[in-house]
């Protein structure tokens, strides 16, 4: 098989995306974003990256490091929570609950002693916060939480018209049993705890219901059962993305982008293969990986779109549009994109998904762009390889480069816990 | 000792996947030069990765 001309292996952060090929670093990729944001460390540990420096997102499974790190791309959010880990603070209310800061009890999912204690006090304990959001929007809420005397802990949003849109979680065995969501193990006991809707008339609430036992939302526990809570977030968006800390005031951590990577020598306009190894962080919009001449007007691309993977070629007239419905984006796929005059193809994880015999080929490519080709569709996403070759491949090493090497590669490949 | 090297040094590493990568003396130098330019935080990752695409190479 053909060596790849550029190859992006996440092992570094830094300003930019580092490619191991070309080994001059002309295949890096600029790397922007304008605030601090935080990753899971290699130690499994919430850590904060700093103003415009990559981060490296090491996987969990099980609640401990599995494998090795994504590239992660997130779109810009706010934390719409001014004290993101003050449970009983500014713009608050906190109800019937005894809340015991930067126990020493536990250690947070930082690894510090900055998470909380809450103690149910009396009947009918929550928190409630009062974030500001517009009408009609998605939500989305995040909070960590840890198993303590009790282990049943709910979330709400209530909108302007008191409905709520509610999660209950089981931090005993890390299920969701009431609700839609997810629960993350964070390890040592510690579970992200998420839940998205939508309000017709705009969230005005918040609550956090640490001891909701029973049937329904209501409290249940009384007395001095507890559990432990770290670092809540509400942001405006259909999924909950990283942790973004408050002190204050609402903060933002802004979109990344990543583009630029190779010349016009790294690239063949005649023929080659561009490969990827991602995932999505929802299964919505087009998140585009592109060869193109720095615009959208000549490029080979695919995306992860709407849950589904699309293949775009353009060079002034539509080469090549196809999209392949029957896929999960949110898991990671590994997907190759041969391009050549009357010989194109298309293979995920492995198969031949479909072929083109277009005679067209685009031209002028120079560079290689985590977006559509010019500066929009973003990817946003974990990726944990990209590869081009300047020449065709084979379908043999076209599903050679595509499969995983053993069942215990895909599993962890993609998040799989094997039982 | 060679594991202890390849799972704990940056120079262990890529020298223990070298013999993989063949003649592709540019997937060593591109190893080193990466490291040059941002010191490699994932270096098994990386050179076990190096390794994979060399043995597809040969």
């Amino acid at each position: 098989m053909a060596k790849p001309k550029l190859a992006l292996i996440p092992a570094t952060q830094g300003s930019k995306l580092y490619s191991v090929l070309p080994a001059d670093g002309v295949g890096d990729f600029n790397f922007s974003r304008n605030t601090v944001a935080t990753r899971i460390n290699k130690d499994g540990l919430i850590e904060t990256v700093a103003v415009g420096k990559s981060r490296l997102n090491y996987p969990l499974i099980d609640g401990v490091v599995n494998g090795c790190p994504s590239h992660l791309l997130e779109p810009s959010r706010t934390n719409l929570i001014t004290y993101s880990n003050n449970f009983d603070g500014t713009n608050m209310i906190n109800s019937a609950i005894i809340t015991e800061f930067n126990t020493t009890e536990t250690l947070s999912p930082e690894g510090i002693n900055n998470a909380s204690k809450l103690t149910a006090n009396s009947a009918f304990q929550r928190y409630s916060f009062f974030p500001t959001a517009g009408d009609n929007v998605d939500v989305s809420c995040s909070v960590f939480a840890k198993k303590g005397s009790a282990s049943i802990f709910s979330t709400l949003i209530i909108d302007k018209s008191g409905q709520p849109i509610s999660t209950k979680f089981d931090l005993l065995n890390g299920v969701i049993v009431e609700g839609g969501g997810s629960i993350e193990d964070y390890g040592n006991g510690w579970y992200k705890c998420s839940f998205s809707g939508s309000t017709s008339s705009g969230a005005t609430a918040l609550q956090i219901r640490p001891f909701s036992h029973g049937s329904g939302f209501e409290n249940g526990w009384t007395g001095s059962n507890y559990i432990y809570g770290f670092g809540a977030s509400l942001e405006q968006g259909s999924y909950a993305t990283s942790y973004i800390p408050t002190s204050g005031s609402t903060v933002t951590r802004s979109a990344e982008t990543a583009n630029g990577a190779g010349d016009a020598s790294t690239f063949n306009d005649s023929e080659g293969v561009l490969m990827a190894e991602i995932s999505a962080l929802t299964n919505s919009g087009g998140k585009w990986i592109s060869l193109s001449n720095g615009s959208t007007s000549q490029r080979i691309s695919f995306a992860n779109e709407n849950g589904n993977i699309r293949v775009y070629i353009f060079n002034g007239v539509v080469i090549w549009d196809y999209i392949y419905y029957n896929i999960n984006t949110i898991t990671s796929n590994k997907i190759s994109l041969k391009y050549k005059s009357g010989d194109y193809s298309l293979f995920i994880n492995g198969f031949k998904i479909n072929t083109s015999t277009s005679s067209l080929v685009a031209s002028g490519i120079d560079s290689l762009q985590f977006n559509s080709g010019g500066g929009s569709g973003n990817f946003e996403g974990n990726t944990k390889q990209i590869q081009y070759f300047d020449t065709a491949l084979n379908d043999s090493d076209l599903e050679t480069i595509t499969s995983w090497t053993s069942f215990t590669d895909m599993a962890n490949g993609q998040t799989y816990s094997i039982k | 000792m060679a594991n202890e090297i390849y799972d704990s040094t940056w120079w262990g590493n890529t020298i223990d996947t070298a013999s993989s990568i063949g003649t592709s003396t540019d997937m060593i130098q591109g190893q080193f030069n990466m490291n040059d330019r941002q010191e490699v935080e994932a270096v098994k990752c990386l050179a076990d990765t190096i390794h994979k695409i060399g043995l597809q190479n040969i």
